[in-house]
């Protein structure tokens, strides 16, 4: 039962209300790429404090382009919201931004995946409706997870993507252009080989990274069987559509088995059906959730990723420190001459004072170095926290979805051979005449 | 609503199950039962006939080995008191060549019947998963069972039966033929001359049989109907086949991941297990489906054999066509002898000095009446004979008709019930899959 009643705003859009967002944009036309309007709804059942609807797509044509927004409805109970509903209108550039800013504010935390920006295999037209249809409901997906997410549903920006109208939102994401997205690297790691990081992790999260990686593995195989499958299964549908033309074709020449050959034709033609249902719903119910996943795994692998990158900053600076006061060290206990910064340019000063000089400027430096070991230890230990938290979050989540995933490929294939069977079954009969008595 | 019809059809499709498959598997039975319903006194009634092994031989020398197939054929009598059999109990091993040879001899001598047919020399309407060599076990196999058929057809056809060269074939070791078993090329010569007269045939008759036409028509349209439907059987069993074994993947792949997963990895290597059966399960569907095919085949070539008997029907008709013709053309000779006193004829006479005297002309008028007499013989004899053949020829068309209703009916209902057992066979692995999965946190 649709809740639109509800909604304060109101859901049909008028032209203007668009038009006067973007001074940009003039708007010539709407139109509703669908016949009907593809409309959602929440469900009553759900009992979430912060529920996202994403649905109705409509297409926009304008002098420079031509995109498609999707209506996202938002109903809350939560008091940082001003109010418990609304609408607005986002389209998938929206969408990307905000991917990118919570990639970067949350760097260990694993953020839900958006589908891709275009498939390069598929040929596939932008507006075409099941491009569409799957696009939303992954949109759709997204928005939920984030809602479901103790830390991310409640980052301003997600807050401000759900509440905000199209000129609000506008004002707002360009407050937060120049982020660049390699803020989140320090530069001295920029020399460091990847082989540093295996070596140093531990073991918990060596096996996270382990663990994430072979899984990624698996999906994709996969996806890659799923697909192999299919095509068989195609090429297998087209030939069993030719059984009944010439069993048709037989029966004319055969009057006592004319009802046996009629019932087999049958029987061949619903199972092509049933062939036909599963084909067509391999595609929405288990290619794409199954990459959709292998992208939230890619996620997962960048959010170890930066914890590792966390980490390996702290080592860096913690190497630092130990050379500085190894020579702190070496200097006290050394004798002066064997200082090898006593050669070269101080020749005026006396070696007691450039060791001294020296003795200065080492302590100079690490205590600005121990300062940065204390930020980068903290923010390791941060990471460390959330990215666990996190992981165990995702991994309940990951194990709920596939088996969602799985048991939805069972149910097909059930269905699909439950109807052959009785297709079969109730050509058996007919085929042996049982009606007539035996020659 | 769904579950209760679907709740019907599981309680017919179990009891069928049970009891059909069974009686698929030993389909030889079968075939007895068929021929054992003959009402007439035939051999089968009296002996056991049966091709029990086979085995390969090496012909020629060591280094050019040729291996040929050979059959070893058990007769027993089942009646202590019948005397029909050259021996109570017979034992002899022939090869496909000897059946080749023996078929042909009952084809020249009884033409007017249908004589069952061979299984095929070489292997057709072969999946991608089969062996299209003469050597391989499951061919030989399939062979044998195809030439115990043709025995057992032989042997409850109330004319052929009682054929002395089918008693010997299939109880003497020693010489059982009339022909030279090794003279290859007189048959096949003969073979070839039969095929070209009985294309000409067809166009030189004044005036063709309806009924045989029909025949012929029909069994032109069989023929096609089966190779259409065995060719798509083929492509069908491929596509499924490769469909099952694709389903190991994805056995493997679960079983990879259940070695990962701590919560998630019991249910997941049981679906796996599930995958690899499903993608088991497929090999020996296939044997069956191609015994199923095997009794399609058969009747392919019965619908050659069928061709075979209309052409022996027009060539009959074809000799009373000439015999009438020739009676034609002496009725004329003698209307042009009698009427040869026109002034006309003498002056050709005169002149060519050819000029017949009236005793010349008596004699010879005498001649042409004797060959009309001769020609009206032939004539009778050649149309007795042709009825005689029509009728035979209607009668084996007719017990054709009904065996094969039969044994196709049977068939299609074996080939039903495997489809049956698959559909069953993959709705059992998803179940099982699901059960699994919902076990899982």
């Amino acid at each position: 039962m649709s809740t639109s009643e509800d909604f304060d705003e109101i859901p049909a859009e008028r032209p203007d209300k668009i038009k006067n967002s973007n001074t940009i944009e003039a708007l010539t036309e709407i139109e509703n790429t669908t016949g009907d309007s593809m409309k959602g709804s929440f469900n009553e059942n759900d009992l979430r404090d912060l529920q996202v609807l994403l649905d109705q797509p409509q297409k926009h044509v304008t002098p420079f382009e031509t995109y498609i927004s999707y209506q996202v409805s938002t109903k809350t109970r939560r008091i940082e919201f001003e109010k418990q509903n609304y609408v607005v209108r986002r389209r998938y550039s929206d969408f990307e931004w905000l991917k990118n800013q919570l990639s970067v504010c949350y760097p260990t935390l694993i953020i839900p995946p958006l589908p891709e920006k275009h498939s390069l295999f598929e040929q596939i037209d932008r507006y075409d409706r099941d491009f569409i249809t799957s696009r939303m409901q992954l949109l759709h997906r997204f928005l939920n997870r984030l809602a479901d997410h103790p830390v991310l549903s409640c980052d301003k920006k997600y807050q401000a993507f759900l509440i905000d109208t199209p000129a609000e939102f506008s004002t707002f994401k360009k407050s937060f252009t120049g982020f660049g997205i390699f803020g989140k690297v320090s530069e001295s790691l920029q020399n460091m080989a990847s082989s540093y990081i295996s070596k140093s992790r531990t073991v918990e999260f060596e096996k996270m990274s382990e663990y994430v990686d072979k899984l990624s593995e698996k999906m994709h195989t996969m996806e890659k069987i799923g697909q192999r499958i299919q095509k068989e299964r195609i090429a297998y549908l087209q030939d069993l559509q030719m059984m009944q033309p010439i069993l048709n074709h037989w029966r004319a020449y055969e009057p006592n088995l004319s009802e046996g050959l009629q019932a087999i034709g049958e029987a061949a033609n619903t199972c092509a059906e049933s062939q036909r249902k599963l084909i067509d719903s391999q595609k929405p119910k288990l290619s794409v959730p199954l990459h959709e996943y292998g992208l939230y795994i890619e996620s997962a692998k960048d959010a170890l990723r930066n914890r590792d990158n966390a980490q390996m900053d702290y080592e860096v600076h913690m190497e630092q420190l130990c050379r500085v006061k190894a020579e702190q060290t070496q200097l006290e206990t050394a004798p002066l001459s064997d200082h090898p910064v006593m050669f070269g340019m101080n020749m005026w000063k006396s070696p007691e004072q450039v060791q001294q000089q020296r003795m200065q400027q080492l302590e100079a430096g690490a205590s600005t170095l121990a300062q940065q070991v204390e930020v980068s230890r903290d923010k390791m230990e941060c990471a460390n926290e959330n990215l666990r938290a996190d992981f165990d979050r995702w991994n309940q989540i990951k194990s709920r979805d596939l088996k969602n995933i799985l048991q939805e490929m069972a149910d097909l294939h059930i269905r699909m051979y439950e109807q052959s069977l009785t297709a079969w079954s109730a050509a058996l009969p007919k085929v042996k005449n049982e009606s007539q008595p035996q020659v | 609503m769904q579950s209760a019809s679907s709740n019907i059809v599981a309680n017919n499709w179990e009891e069928v199950d049970s009891k059909e498959i069974t009686n698929l598997v030993s389909e030889t039975n079968g075939r007895k039962e068929n021929a054992l319903r003959v009402k007439e006194d035939v051999l089968l009634h009296h002996l056991d006939i049966s091709i029990v092994e086979a085995e390969k031989r090496i012909n020629g020398p060591l280094t050019l080995k040729e291996y040929y197939s050979v059959y070893l054929i058990e007769t027993k009598a089942n009646d202590k008191n019948w005397r029909g059999g050259l021996s109570p109990t017979g034992s002899v091993w022939r090869r496909y060549s000897e059946f080749e040879l023996l078929r042909f001899q009952l084809e020249n001598k009884y033409p007017e019947v249908i004589i069952p047919p061979l299984p095929e020399k070489k292997a057709s309407f072969t999946r991608q998963n089969q062996s299209s060599d003469n050597i391989d076990p499951v061919f030989v196999d399939r062979r044998r069972v195809g030439l115990e058929n043709f025995l057992l057809r032989v042997a409850s056809h109330p004319v052929l039966c009682h054929d002395q060269v089918l008693l010997k074939f299939l109880q003497s070791d020693r010489e059982w033929s009339d022909l030279d078993v090794n003279a290859d090329g007189g048959k096949y010569v003969q073979q070839a001359e039969f095929k070209l007269k009985s294309i000409s045939t067809a166009l030189r008759l004044k005036k063709p049989d309806e009924n045989i036409e029909e025949i012929r028509h029909y069994s032109s349209e069989l023929q096609s109907s089966l190779g259409n439907l065995l060719r798509l059987r083929v492509r069908l069993a491929d596509r499924l086949f490769a469909i099952h074994k694709l389903h190991a993947n994805y056995g493997r792949v679960f079983s990879e991941w259940s070695a990962l997963e701590k919560t998630m990895g019991d249910g997941l290597q049981k679906a796996g297990h599930y995958m690899d059966c499903y993608a088991a399960a497929i090999d020996s569907h296939m044997e069956e489906e191609d015994i199923v095919a095997d009794q399609l085949k058969e009747y392919l070539y019965f619908g050659q054999a069928l061709q075979g008997l209309c052409s022996r029907h027009q060539m009959a008709q074809l000799e009373v066509e000439k015999a009438e013709s020739h009676l034609t053309m002496q009725q004329y000779n003698k209307s042009r002898a009698v009427g040869q006193d026109g002034y006309l004829t003498k002056l050709w006479g005169k002149w060519t000095g050819t000029t017949e005297t009236p005793d010349d002309r008596q004699a010879k008028i005498e001649t042409i009446e004797r060959n009309i007499d001769e020609a009206q013989v032939l004539v009778q004899t050649a149309s007795t004979q042709l009825s005689q053949f029509s009728k035979q020829a209607a009668n084996e068309v007719d017990r054709f008709h009904q065996h094969k209703n039969a044994n196709l009916q049977e068939s299609l209902a074996n080939y039903v019930i495997l489809q049956m057992k698959l559909s069953k066979l993959g709705l059992q692995t998803w179940k099982h899959v699901k059960e699994a999965l919902d076990e899982l946190p």
